[in-house]
């Protein structure tokens, strides 16, 4: 039954809060989206959609509503409504030609989205391509045909894209993050975000838009999804719109982990020794730990929500060395994804593994197994903490560096207490 | 003006400091061989020396800083064991004691940036006080991390004398092993992984031992470009693609013709040369970007800007002299 109401609100509302900054656009967008179809002569419906109700008299707002993205944007934004058409048009159809404009509205979906990495020239050559093709009419023949050479485009763009890379010819940080990796990642990672994990983060106008941070989240669900969602609602969601990355500090064992290795680095995540901290905060970046460690992620359900020691205080040790403002966050839901019900310590010995999780799952399912469960999660994040009234001597009191540490474990504990209280659902 | 000795005249990097120093200092290049390539204003002496002959050429040219390149691996396929310890540690320890009763003040020694080991628990970046990895399993790196305590040794005994160290990250010069590998037809990495690494560029390390020479600090320095590079990316950027190798996984033996331990290919051993740019002033003038794209073919219109420079270099150092 509530697998119903989940479904329900999926196909409309995650395309409006993927990012609020195409809200504030609507109204253009609707407008442009109009101008590219003159006729409606599709298989009606497409009214359903209000703002959608044209008013060509309007004075168009467009070089006041365009302010931060260039004009040529407009046709990705464009081409998100035209999936939601198409979607609600495939819903009032049956068998094959509701297949049909899934899949339509599938691949409409996937070019918008590579839209959002093109640069203007690159998008200019696809309105090109799209011109007098009624992106709405799916079954016109035409529409295929228009999608088709865009698709080719595209991959034509990916290819000088991989023959780039291969000549070496990209920039990465000093820690080996690599921008172009993290783009290439984000449409992954948002899916998880809205459609697996509904994530609902609340308090973002509390992480620092800019300059130093240090994030303090609580760590569970035996792998770090904790980390990228953590990271994936600053960079969509924060007022600030900066897209800003979190540098997440993940265990180092995950640095002797072939392929993980690498990838992680390129995400933008660093191994978690207390030099990096104080470094990547020096730097003013904002950094994410997950102070419990191990003992957080591999943790037992039955322990669930039930925070581990907070390891040494050696995150609270880097914030007052650095006098960086703390941010105690609270991860919900993640608990569930994988409910490790034993932990077999021959098996992870073997292996060399600090744990070896035995999930309902895994490692019966084998890599079926390794599919998180799509509970629904909430992220809080909790006025920061001003290290500044203690200086930076306070490093090395122990006292204080416990103290601050304690302080913050139970900011989190009863921020997830609460959180609990108020969950109906699991999923 | 200081009078200085090189020791060590092959090898790029010996050549190239001999003719940085030889534009402020009275330098004298001694080596088994003959120097590798012009010296400057350098004078040379083509010898096999043993302890009182060094001691007699050191007091009779009332040397003040003596430069010690002459370390084997560093330039050259490493002989047996046996041969390598004699040579590196040995000829090491007999030049100390030279400098000692010659009154050398100054000693200057090369080492390597990867003398920390390469490991998880690494920091993204070593400073210099960070412990050197005492036991390491093959390379260059087994005789000098014994070099270095020996130098380390002799400077704590001997307070009078100031003993520099310089630990530089691989060179981008031909004769160099890793750049050797990594320009090899098909480089091999180990599957999975993608460390990052620092190379420097020659003039840089020339530059280096200059101002080391110049400013007697003493201690170790991390010399390297601040910004290290995936290795993948390196050996694209000269051209080749890696190959992953899946065996060096499991056996963990290194591939053929890697110098270093399998490590060196799994995790980062990144070095960080803060210590160098507050105390000697120095820091990379090339970052890898640019180092790298000094290897690349010249077009036609490079070279003449190139040609233009140097003349133009060349013609004041002539007016200068």
């Amino acid at each position: 039954m509530s697998h119903d109401e989940s479904e329900a609100p999926r196909t409309s509302e995650p395309v409006e809060r993927r990012r609020p900054r195409r809200n504030r656009a609507q109204a253009v967008v609707i407008e442009g989206a109009h101008e590219a179809q003159p006729v409606t002569n599709g298989p009606g419906g497409n009214n359903t959609n209000p703002p959608a109700s044209p008013d060509p008299s309007s004075p168009a707002p467009v070089s006041l509503e365009w302010d931060d993205t260039p004009p040529s944007r407009r046709s990705e934004a464009q081409l998100f409504e035209v999936e939601i058409d198409i979607r609600q048009q495939s819903d009032q159809q049956t068998g094959s030609q509701a297949a049909l404009g899934t899949i339509a509205a599938g691949i409409v979906r996937l070019i918008a989205e590579n839209l959002q990495r093109m640069t203007n020239e690159q998008v200019e050559r696809v309105n090109s391509m799209l011109k007098g093709v009624d992106l709405r009419d799916y079954l016109d023949p035409d529409f295929w045909k228009g999608v088709g050479m865009v698709l080719r485009y595209q991959i034509d763009e990916q290819v000088q894209f991989i023959q780039r890379r291969l000549r070496g010819e990209y920039a990465t940080d000093p820690f080996g993050m690599d921008r172009e990796i993290i783009e290439v990642a984000r449409p992954f990672l948002a899916f998880m975000y809205y459609t697996w994990w509904r994530v609902t983060a609340t308090g973002l106008e509390h992480v620092p838009a800019e300059g130093r941070g240090l994030l303090v989240a609580n760590h569970s669900g035996v792998l770090p999804w904790d980390g990228a969602m953590i990271a994936t609602a600053v960079f969509n969601e924060h007022p600030a719109q900066n897209e800003r990355i979190v540098r997440s500090l993940h265990l180092h064992w995950f640095t002797t982990l072939p392929v993980i290795a690498p990838t992680l680095a390129a995400l933008g995540q660093v191994p978690g020794l207390p030099e990096n901290a104080i470094r990547l905060l020096e730097r003013d970046e904002l950094v994410c730990v997950f102070p419990e460690g191990l003992k957080g992620v591999g943790k037992l359900f039955k322990d669930r929500y039930k925070l581990a020691r907070f390891g040494r205080g050696g995150f609270a040790q880097a914030a007052l060395r650095t006098q960086a403002p703390i941010v105690p966050v609270a991860v919900v839901g993640a608990e569930e994804i994988y409910p490790m019900l034993a932990n077999a310590e021959g098996i992870a010995r073997l292996l060399g593994f600090p744990y070896f999780p035995l999930t309902p799952f895994f490692p019966w399912l084998g890599p079926l197994g390794v599919i998180p469960l799509p509970t629904r999660w909430s992220i809080t994040f909790c006025p920061p903490i001003d290290t500044t009234e203690y200086g930076p001597e306070a490093a090395d009191d122990p006292i204080t560096v416990l103290a601050l540490s304690e302080q913050v474990r139970e900011t989190i504990q009863t921020t997830i207490n609460q959180k609990l209280a108020e969950r109906t659902s699991v999923f | 003006m200081t009078r200085v000795l090189i020791n060590g005249a092959t090898g790029q990097l010996s050549v190239r400091a001999a003719q940085l120093l030889s534009q402020q200092h009275e330098v004298i290049v001694v080596g088994r061989y003959p120097p590798s390539g012009p010296i400057g204003h350098a004078d040379w002496l083509t010898a096999h020396l043993d302890r009182k002959q060094w001691l007699e050429l050191l007091r009779t040219e009332q040397i003040e800083t003596v430069v010690h390149f002459d370390l084997l691996g560093f330039h050259e396929p490493l002989p047996d064991h046996e041969t390598t310890v004699q040579h590196n540690v040995i000829g090491t320890m007999e030049l100390l004691g030279a400098c000692r009763a010659a009154g050398v003040r100054h000693i200057l020694v090369r080492s390597h940036g990867w003398i920390y080991g390469a490991s998880p628990l690494n920091p993204l970046f070593i400073s210099e006080d960070r412990p050197i990895k005492l036991h390491h399993s093959r390379g260059l790196l087994r005789t000098l991390a014994e070099v270095e305590q020996i130098v380390a040794d002799f400077a704590a005994r001997h307070p009078q004398i100031t003993v520099t160290v310089l630990r530089s990250v691989p060179l981008l010069v031909s004769d160099d092993p890793v750049l050797r590998y990594l320009r090899s037809p098909a480089p091999q990495m180990l599957f999975g992984f993608d460390p990052m690494i620092q190379l420097l560029h020659i003039d840089d390390a020339a530059w280096a031992v200059l101002t080391a020479v110049n400013q007697p600090a003493g201690g170790a320095f991390n010399i390297a470009p601040d910004h290290p590079m995936p290795m993948s990316q390196v050996i694209r950027r000269l051209g080749r693609q890696p190959v992953p190798s899946i065996i060096s996984l499991f056996d963990n033996q290194p591939p053929p013709e890697w110098p270093f331990e399998t490590d060196y290919l799994r995790y980062r051993c990144t070095i960080d040369p803060q210590r160098a740019c507050q105390v000697l002033g120095w820091s990379a003038k090339y970052n890898m970007d640019a180092a790298l794209d000094t290897l690349k073919p010249l077009s036609p219109a490079e070279e003449q800007q190139a040609a233009a420079r140097a003349l133009s270099e060349f013609l004041n150092r002539r007016r200068r002299a």
